[in-house]
Formats: structure tokens, sequence, C-alpha cells
């Protein structure tokens, strides 16, 4: 008989599956979710919402519209990369339309698209969806963007800007990241080291009291069992970023490899990266609009690249990763319809998401906006609009991601999903 | 957390008890403090060293709080007039002021005196981020009225923002002083200072509200974004006439902006058109302030008092009642290490109070939080209640800004990497990893461990370990941290035996055991025999500071 594991390299070297041949869907706890937060707020009219003939919503002069898949966009030839990505991964992409996130200021819209409200004290989607999972050394992966934790923070691992943990793990740091190298312990005296902090820990809890203390060990527990982990797999998991731009850039393309790798080994379950676009002002542009353009350009162009990488991978559960992973594109707020004084769009409260790949109902655009490019209620369950339906909020799309984590959304809040998004 | 304050002159809690505030003498009443357990004395003495100094109490001091039951309040007394007082506040306030980023609007590069060395980027955006927080530090350390916070007519500055900003900083100066801006802006303390407009900016078009809304949050405790917030109440939101009418007569947009845009008014001083000029941002602009009214269509005003700009703004602040009661709440919760609920409302009003009758002494507030029940719980009873079981701050996590002070204390250590402080930074290092704010995304300190903390601690123990057991045993001259014991002194000898029970003592603040002392001893041998002698005291030291009772106080 064979093996899961001979299964597994098999299919990986093609030899198996072919590779548009999707596999079963993969079961629900194999699932996956990479969140690229687009930080600044980008404007919908770029790519989204065709809003055409309307004298109260301004839009790129260069913007005409696209169909393809089964979704109506806003196609552009300063955006063929958009064109690309919905003619190849359409049927696998679902626009989520006119979505209120209740306020225009970043630090807070970050906070509420991310948690769903705006408390000082609350887990993100990712944190929620890797800590809910069990026997993962990495559940929710930080490669850059917000993230807020509370009851999940020892499931949260930040990677640093610059990948520094991958340093931090093979003790590169010390000689690499210092300006006159630091010289660390051997490995047989670091494990030493290790055994008998951890011993110590493990005491300490059993005699705890009641109190906090308690929960610091356990979680301080929990972290050294995590740091022995990755310390084994020196050499075998690299989490370091390796820029291929060519410049001092890197592409969100290069950062999330990482995670694709840990998304394909089994050691985490969900990761965020946030894309800055082109520019320094990043996607809140109060002035020249038409950097959307190149942000949007970029964004698509990463998309097309990582679900290519994704297609090409095998995930846990046998199936291609790009089955197993679903991405969540989001910003924290939308622009204004109307250009202002110096050419831009200011803060808007109504704005768009994506879903795309695994577990999302592809080829369709759920909600709308109106007129004045304000969202529209939709119907849940069918994700037409409807004067009758509900006013989507950030809360709706990230109770849907819960949801196609296969978690119940109403334990961790007041909002529904959105049913039509989930396949 | 919207704090809800009443405005009665003497509050009476829910229970019926009061607690009394006498200097710092604190009569614990409440039922609720019933729920707690205090620490003992020199794990108190441990705790109280580093959140008042940034460092760990002496061998002597932890002997003294052994001793007596009350020598932990003279320690904290003396304390709060020790020089590293005064340090420790700036990081401590950088937690909550949220100052210290790593990137700002305008770059280091834009300044000339800054260019030719890449090493100068770090230091001057710590100085830039650090000026509004020094000023408080020194201010409070220093025991002066806390309404300076907002009236002063000086701030601090050192060498980069000397060379940078219009102040009077001496040319030949080095270090943090006493300056003063002579660009004719007014005397109002922290609202005057560039490091805090530059940390919350405002765009062109936005009018300084993001700005009023961050005052209101840091001086007043009210957080305008924390109300829920309904647009669709507003009939045509790409209307700018009708949004602006919306803001001053549609009840949900006024119940906010009716204060907001106000207050907004009076900082139009600092408004610049263009954000990424440095020439702009650096300088005060008084020609501006009555662009406010012209602009924004309101007048300048603290919540329904008008002022005259800048310059009455900082005196109205001091005068409005919220003013205090927020400093008491600041004053608990940066030392409670967590935020204030209603069952604190007798505890900070009796703060309030005391801070009031003592000269708004913010020093004296801090000993008075200390010398409480709430910060000297280290454990639960029985009867505690289900909140305060879930919610009370029994035992607190080091992250990397107190880890790094403490080694540097103990031992001199430093981690550099091209001018950069690599434990207080995230572009290279590792400060947000080792639980730390960066003042933008991540804006509370870690609270309990993670994976990417115990990563981080890991490497700076093993580093500082071997560092300092290099300099202590090869280098001549005084030690730093050990005592007499040699590089072969062998675990069996009765030195190496009482050296490892004074170290203990000193970093973990807990008599060790002989059984502890036995498994410390296993270790040595274990790592000496796979390696070396001073691998084998490097890995004891790394061990101990890795020790759960020396990563959590």
């Amino acid at each position: 008989m064979i093996s899961r594991r001979h299964l597994l390299s098999l299919s990986a070297a093609g030899l198996l599956l072919p590779r548009h041949v999707r596999a079963a869907p993969p079961a629900s706890s194999d699932h996956k979710f990479l969140i690229i937060f687009c930080a600044g707020g980008w404007d919908p009219t770029f790519v989204f919402a065709p809003t055409f003939g309307n004298d109260r919503i301004d839009v790129d002069p260069g913007n005409q519209p696209g169909s393809v898949n089964g979704i109506d966009y806003v196609d552009a030839d300063e955006r063929p990369e958009v064109r690309t990505f919905l003619q190849t991964y359409g049927d696998r992409t679902c626009f989520v339309n006119g979505f209120e996130v209740r306020s225009v200021t970043h630090e807070r819209c970050r906070r509420i698209l991310m948690t769903g409200g705006s408390q000082a004290v609350a887990d993100d989607w990712g944190a929620i969806v890797g800590g809910s999972s069990t026997g993962l050394l990495l559940p929710h992966l930080v490669l850059s963007g917000p993230a807020y934790s509370s009851a999940y923070t020892n499931s949260v691992v930040r990677l640093g800007s610059g990948g520094q943990l991958g340093d931090l793990v093979d003790g590169r740091c010390l000689s690499d990241a210092s300006d006159v190298p630091l010289v660390g312990l051997s490995d047989p005296a670091n494990a030493l080291v290790d055994a008998r902090v951890r011993a110590r820990a493990a005491a300490r809890l059993g005699t705890a009291g009641r109190g906090r203390e308690a929960k610091l060990l356990d979680d301080y527990l929990t972290s050294l069992d995590q740091t022995a982990s990755l310390a084994s797999l020196v050499g075998e998991l690299d989490l370091s970023f390796t820029n291929t731009s060519g410049t001092d850039f890197l592409l969100v393309r290069d950062r999330v490899k990482p995670a694709l790798t840990c998304f394909e080994r089994g050691y985490a379950r969900s990761a965020i990266v946030q894309h800055d676009g082109v520019y320094d002002t990043q996607w809140d542009s109060h002035s020249f609009l038409a950097a959307q353009n190149d942000h949007f350009e970029l964004l698509f162009q990463d998309l097309n690249a990582i679900m290519a990488d994704m297609d090409g991978r095998v995930g846990t559960t046998g199936a291609r990763l790009s089955d197993e992973v679903t991405i969540v594109v989001v910003s924290e707020m939308g622009r204004t319809p109307q250009l202002n004084a110096t050419g831009g769009k200011d803060h808007w409260t109504y704005t768009s998401a994506m879903f795309i790949g695994g577990r999302t109902r592809g080829g369709q655009v759920v909600g709308g906006y109106d007129d004045d490019f304000v969202g529209r209620p939709a119907d849940l369950a069918s994700g037409d609009v409807s004067d009758t339906g509900t006013p989507l909020t950030s809360a709706h799309v990230g109770a849907t991601l819960l949801a196609m984590a296969d978690l119940d959304p109403l334990e961790f809040g007041t909002t529904p999903a959105i049913d039509a998004v989930i396949a | 957390m919207i704090w809800l304050y009443a405005c009665a002159a003497e509050p009476e809690s829910a229970s019926g008890t009061t607690h009394t505030f006498e200097g710092r003498a604190w009569t614990p009443t409440s039922e609720l403090d019933a729920g707690l357990v205090a620490l003992d004395g020199p794990r108190l003495a441990r705790r109280s060293s580093i959140d008042l100094r940034g460092i760990l109490p002496t061998e002597a001091e932890l002997d003294e709080a052994e001793a007596s039951p009350t020598a932990v309040d003279s320690l904290q007394q003396a304390w709060l007039e020790d020089p590293h007082f005064e340090e420790e506040l700036v990081g401590r306030l950088g937690e909550r002021w949220l100052t210290e980023v790593d990137e700002y609007l305008i770059q280091y590069l834009e300044f000339p005196a800054m260019e030719g060395d890449t090493r100068n980027e770090y230091a001057w955006e710590r100085s830039v981020g650090q000026e509004p927080l020094r000023l408080m530090a020194r201010i409070i350390a220093t025991d002066r009225d806390y309404s300076l916070v907002v009236t002063s007519d000086y701030t601090m500055a050192d060498e980069y923002i000397g060379q940078t900003w219009p102040v009077d900083y001496p040319s030949d100066g080095t270090g943090w002083q006493e300056v003063r801006y002579t660009d004719g802006r007014p005397a109002a303390g922290v609202l005057a200072t560039n490091g805090l407009w530059w940390r919350y900016y405002t765009t062109f078009t936005n009018y300084n509200r993001g700005r009023a809304a961050a005052l209101a949050r840091l001086l007043l405790c009210v957080d305008y974004l924390a109300r829920p917030v309904s647009f669709s109440v507003v009939a045509s939101l790409d209307d700018a006439d009708v949004i602006a009418e919306a803001l001053k007569t549609n009840p949900y947009c006024a119940g906010c902006h009716s204060s907001l845009d106000p207050l907004a008014s009076s900082l139009f001083g600092f408004w610049v058109p263009q954000e990424y000029s440095a020439v702009e941002m650096a300088a005060y602009h008084p020609e501006r302030e009555p662009l406010g009214s012209d602009l924004m269509g309101v007048e300048s005003a603290w919540f329904g008092t008008p002022v005259r700009g800048l310059a009455e703004l900082g005196a109205t602040v001091a005068a409005d009642p919220r003013f205090s009661r927020c400093a008491a709440q600041s004053a608990a919760e940066l030392y409670w290490g967590r935020a204030a609920t209603v069952d604190d409302f007798d505890r900070i009003e009796a703060l309030r109070a005391g801070f009031e009758t003592q000269g708004r002494s913010f020093r004296s507030m801090i000993g008075a939080v200390v010398a409480g029940p709430v910060y000297r719980a280290g454990g639960i009873t029985d009867a505690a209640s289900v909140d305060q079981e879930a919610g009370e701050n029994t035992t607190r996590l080091l992250n990397l800004r107190q880890y790094a002070g403490i080694l540097h204390d103990l031992t001199g250590f430093e981690w550099t990497y091209a001018g950069f402080d690599q434990l207080d930074n995230d572009t290279y290092g590792y400060r947000v990893l080792g639980g730390s704010v960066d003042g933008d995304y991540v804006t509370t300190p870690l609270r309990t461990p993670s994976l990417s903390w115990a990563e981080v601690f890991r490497r700076v123990a093993e580093a500082a370990s071997v560092e300092v057991v290099d300099r202590d045993f090869t280098t001549s001259g005084e030690r730093t941290l050990f005592g007499d014991v040699d590089l072969d002194t062998p675990s069996a000898d009765p030195r190496w035996r009482a050296e490892a029970e004074r170290l203990r003592w000193r970093l973990l603040a807990r008599r060790p055991t002989s059984a502890e002392v036995d498994e410390d001893a296993e270790l040595f041998d274990l790592v000496a025999a796979a390696d070396d002698a001073p691998a084998a005291w490097a890995a004891l030291l790394a061990s101990w500071l890795r020790d759960p009772d020396f990563v959590s106080y």
C-alpha cells in the first residue's frame, strides 16, 4: 500500500494528478488563509466597481468596462495585470462591494476592518483562525501589516519586517545584524539551557497560584516548545525573505513565500502581509489619484505570481495549495467618489474586498454601490443587491472568513457570514 | 473603553467604602482588595525597581526588603527620586503616547546637519519621538506642577534636535537639556512640541482633526474614535457643503464634531499645506492661527470654552477637571499594566483628589499607585471577583525595552547595527518581536509570551551572557556582574555555590533552594564537559536570564 508521504511526493513531482485537475476540496481544518492588506485605502473605482456615465463619481480617464469569467470589472490599458488575473483566476474570484467600515481614520479603520470593532482588546480574523487550530507550529504568521491579538497572542508569530525571526532562529542575527559580531553559545549548550529553562517553567507552573501567573507560565512553555520545534527545522524551513525584484523593494510575492511554505507543510493556517503599493504614500492617494493605477497593477501582478506559485505547490491534503488557501485582499477604507482640490480623493467609509481561491464561489460580484458610491444592502445568501437586504460591514467580511475556516462567526461576534461568497 | 466621569466632588463607591489617600499611605478597605494577595517583599522590590527605575534592585536593597515588611515603602520613595526614574519614565510614557515610531513624514536626510552619516538615522528618529516624552518625564521626575505638561514655555532637546529644529540648544551641547523654541510659538508644553505633532500629523484637508482626537485621548482619556459612527445619516456624503452642515447640525455628526472641530481650529499654528516639507513642519506658523475659523467655520474652543489659539489652549486644558482625572487614570494604568475599569473608579478618584491637594504632583501620585494593593498584587484569593481573576495583572511580562534596560545596567550589554539599537527598532531589529510597542501598528506591550518574544529573549540572553563572562573573567578591571569566583572554579567549590546563590538572589529576588542550586551545578557541569568553562558560566547565566522568575515580575 502506498504511504501518504509517498503519495504526496509523487503528487508533488507531478506524477499523479495533472495540475489542471483539481483535487477534492480539502477538509475544512486544512483550509488556510492569506490576508493581503493594502495599506492606505484603495479606490474601488479602479477595479471593483464599474461606474460609468455618472458625473457624481470621478473615475480615472483610462477606465473602460470589462467582463470576464462572470465578473464585471473596471478594465484599463494601464492595468493589463488585472485583466490577466481575472482571465486566469476570475472563476475563483469573488468581489465584495459596498461594505462599510464605519470610520474614516486609518488607525481606527484598520482595527475595525481586521477585528470587526474598535475595541482596544480584540483578536483579528487571522489570529482567531490560527488560534482556533490545534497542533500548528506557527498558527498565524504576521509577515507585515496590522496584527491585533488578545486571547490568541501565543498563536501569532511575527516574522519581522525584514524577516528578523529567521535570523533569530538560526542565530545569524548575532553575526549578520550586529556592528560588532556577537558570540553565542554552541548548539549543545543552547539545548541544555533550553531544557533547563523549560524544566523551571514547568516546575513553577506546578506551584503557580491563582491569577495571571499560571496563564503566563503556560504560554511561556508553549513558546519554548515552539522555539525548540523551530530550531529543529533550521536548514529545512527558511523563514527569510528572498528579494527577486532586483531592487531594494521587496515584492509581496516574495514576502509571502515563507507563509506559502508553512501552509504547504502544515505549520501555519493563516498569514497576513501588507501591500504598500508603489509609492511612499501607499494607497492613500489624497493627491495624484492616478497612482492607484500603479498600485493596482503591482497588486495584481503580485496576485498572478502568488496564484501561479500556489498552483505549483501541493498542500497538506495532496490538493493544489491554491485550492487549500483563500486569499482575502482588503484595504482599510475606500476613497471619496469625487476628486478633492489637489487631484486626489479623500477617505471614504465604503470599500471593497476580494476573496480568491479555495472555498470561494468565484466568477461573481457580491454587493454594490449606489449612484453616490454608498454601499447598497445585499442579500447574504445570494449576494445580490437588494433594498431589503443587509447593509454590509467589515464584520461581514471577517465573519465570512471565519465561516470558511469552519468556525461559527456568531461565537466570535454578532455578525453572520456572507454565504454567497462561500463555495 | 469609554471612561465615564462623574462630576461629584466626593464620590461614593458602590460598595459604600472609600479608599483614602494620605500622602502615600493607602488603606485597603474595599471588598475588591480582599481578592488580592500581595507580593512578598523582595519580589515587590524587584517589581518596583523595574517599574520605577528600569533596573533591578541591588542585593542590599533586596536584603532590606526581605528583612522588613515596610522596607519597600521607603525603597519606593527613594526610587522616585533616583536619577534612573526620569529615564524609565521616558520609555513608559512612550508606551502610552506612542511617539517613538521608526518613520516620520520627514526624513533625517532633509536636514544638512544630519547628512553624511547614515548612523544618524536612528538617533535622530528617537530624538524626535522622545521630545514630548522627555519634557513630561522631566516635569514629573523633578516634581513640578503637572500642569506644566501643557503650559511650560520650554521643551527638551538633545544635539540631534538642536541641530535640526529652531531651539536654543547650545552649539557645543550634548545630551538632553531644557531649551526653548525660537520661532515664536506660545508656551503650551507638549502641545507646542514638534515631536508630538510629527507623530500625530494631519493632512492638508483634515484640518488637525486627527490631532485634536489624539489630544483628547492622551490628556482627557476621551476617545472620540471609540464612538460608533453612522454615515448613513448624512444625506449626501460626496457634497462638501452638505457634510459641513451635517458636522454642525446632524446630531450623529455633531456629537463629536461640535467639540472636535473647535479644538482642531486652535491648532492651526501647526497646520501646513505640505506635510512632506521639512521647513514647513519644523517651524511654528503663528500667522496661520486664524485660519482655523476661516477654513473650518468654527472658532477655537476647548469643549465650549473659547480659546485664542495655542496660547490659551494649554491653560484651558490644565483647568479642565478631566485633565486631572485623566492624569490619575493614566498614572494608574501605567503602573497597573492594565486598563482601568469601572471597578477602579473609587481608587482613581482618590488618586485624583490627592493629586490636586499635593500641588498636582504626578510623582507623588505614582508613589500612591505603587503603594496600593492593585500594584502590589501577586496573586488572587478565593474572594476575588471573576473580573479580577481574569484581568488583574498579578504577574507581568518583561518586554524587550525593559529587558534591554535591565541587561544594560547589569552587564553593559548593547546590540547595535548600522547605528540602530537592535533592541529598540523594527527596521533591522527586534522591538515588536520582543514584545515592545512600535507606536503605530503595535500600541500595547505584549502581556504574555509568544514565539517571537521567546526567540528574541533567547538570543539576547545568550549574547549578553557570553559577553559579560568574557569581560568579567578575562579582562582585567572591575567586574560588572560576577563576584568571588574564577573561570575554573568548580561547581563543587563552596565559592561556586555561594556565587550561584548570590546571583540568583540578585537576578530573581528569590532565595534558591539547595535543589535549585544543585540543578544549576548540573547544567554548569554538562556545558563545561560539552564545551568549556566560559561556556558553562555563560550558559548558567543565560538560564537565569531566561528563567520565568526573571522574565516575569
